[in-house]
């Protein structure tokens, strides 16, 4: 999907106004952003915003996450453990430490 | 003040163009260009901008003209001070270009490049080795590989030196986002407290202009359902004008106008 990111208020309005007339091509909206479909039509809805406020409009493509594709295993079950953990108040690092869940030195280091 | 207007020259505190066809717009327009010698009287003010000219179609903001009103007394909002950050803020923030465009541009041709130099050297490679097993002399076939093994050498280092160069672009365009950001919240910011300032401004002069309204020859029976001229000299009445009010309205003549509104008048 294009992720496009407004950073004027010239430009939200211009996005506000294009996703109010093009819904069927907007996934989701939020607030100065929005989610455009990854589509021809999607990428020129997008350029058009970026033409009209070329330095205002930040455009990405992303991609849904699928964890049990994309992301490690241990990575995977740190997560798990550590939201299923007894004590609210400790941090993931003490958390981790002396357990085979990464620590998070490790998991910055690693690209997905 | 001084009128110089409809092949007249009028003075003192009341003018009266009644009956030419001089329109209201012609002489507010004179009033507030310092270079427009038809008019001359002290300079007006924001509030001057809201009621300084009523005629039977004005069109009142009524309260950003109630605030006006209350800035031209001197009123001040609780807001004022937060206001005045913001916009010195505003201000100093200097934002960066963002535009990657050149830099995407030179990641995709390179691209382009290196795929092609790729397939060129597979076929070259193919061809060679088509011929050694053939048992024919493969002639050019080894120069040109070399010569596009060369070139797909050099098209990979244009490749990665492109790719380095929008990564730190992005980084720098990254920065410059958060400074555009930051802008924009502080817009919002500034707006809200000027709404708030005006809200706050127009709330004080609200019962002033209400009795000035009750007190009007042509006053409705609420406030609320008022007229737009008759609010617009209400407020007038109750506002610090230095310039003299442009009145194409006539609840009353000029001359009682000037003294309902304790301020110099221009009858149209």
């Amino acid at each position: 999907m294009l992720l496009v990111v407004t950073y004027s208020r010239a430009a939200r309005t211009t996005l506000r106004n294009v996703c109010r007339t093009h819904e069927e091509t907007v996934v989701r909206r939020f607030g100065r952003a929005a989610l455009f479909e990854d589509t021809a039509y999607g990428a020129f809805l997008a350029l058009r915003l970026r033409e009209k406020h070329p330095d205002d409009v930040q455009i990405e493509r992303t991609a849904p996450l699928n964890e049990f594709a994309d992301v490690p295993a241990d990575v995977r079950e740190a997560a798990v453990a550590y939201e299923d953990r007894d004590a609210a108040s400790v941090p993931y690092p003490k958390f981790s430490a002396g357990t085979d869940h990464p620590d998070p030195d490790d998991l910055r280091a690693r690209e997905l | 003040m001084r009128v110089a207007f409809g092949g007249t020259v009028q003075g003192g505190p009341v003018v009266d163009l009644g009956g030419s066809d001089v329109a209201p717009e012609q002489v507010v327009g004179a009033l507030r260009d310092p270079a427009d010698d038809r008019v001359r009287c002290p300079e007006p003010g924001t509030a001057h901008r809201h009621v300084g000219c009523i005629t039977p179609d004005t069109a009142l903001q009524r309260r950003a003209a109630l605030a006006a009103v209350a800035r031209s007394r001197g009123e001040t909002a609780p807001q004022d001070e937060a206001l005045d950050a913001v916009r010195d803020e505003l201000a100093a923030l200097s934002v960066d270009d963002t535009d990657l465009t050149a830099a995407r541009e030179r990641v995709a041709e390179t691209a382009e490049d290196l795929e092609r130099l790729r397939e060129r050297v597979a076929t070259l490679r193919g061809r060679g080795q088509a011929r050694r097993e053939a048992g024919l002399d493969p002639g050019d076939a080894e120069d040109a590989l070399a010569d596009a093994a060369r070139d797909l050498s050099e098209a990979a280092t244009a490749h990665a030196a492109a790719e380095q160069a929008l990564d730190s672009a992005r980084d720098r365009a990254g920065a410059a986002y958060d400074a555009r950001e930051r802008r924009l919240r502080l817009q919002d910011r500034r707006d809200n407290l000027r709404r708030a300032a005006r809200d706050h401004l127009a709330a004080a002069v609200e019962p002033a202009v209400g009795d000035a309204l009750a007190d009007l020859p042509v006053a409705a029976d609420d406030p609320a359902d008022a007229s737009a001229p008759a609010v617009a000299i209400a407020a007038a009445r109750v506002a610090a004008l230095d310039a003299p009010v442009v009145l194409a309205w006539r609840p009353f003549g000029p001359a009682e106008a000037a003294e309902w509104l304790d301020t110099p008048v221009i009858g149209l």
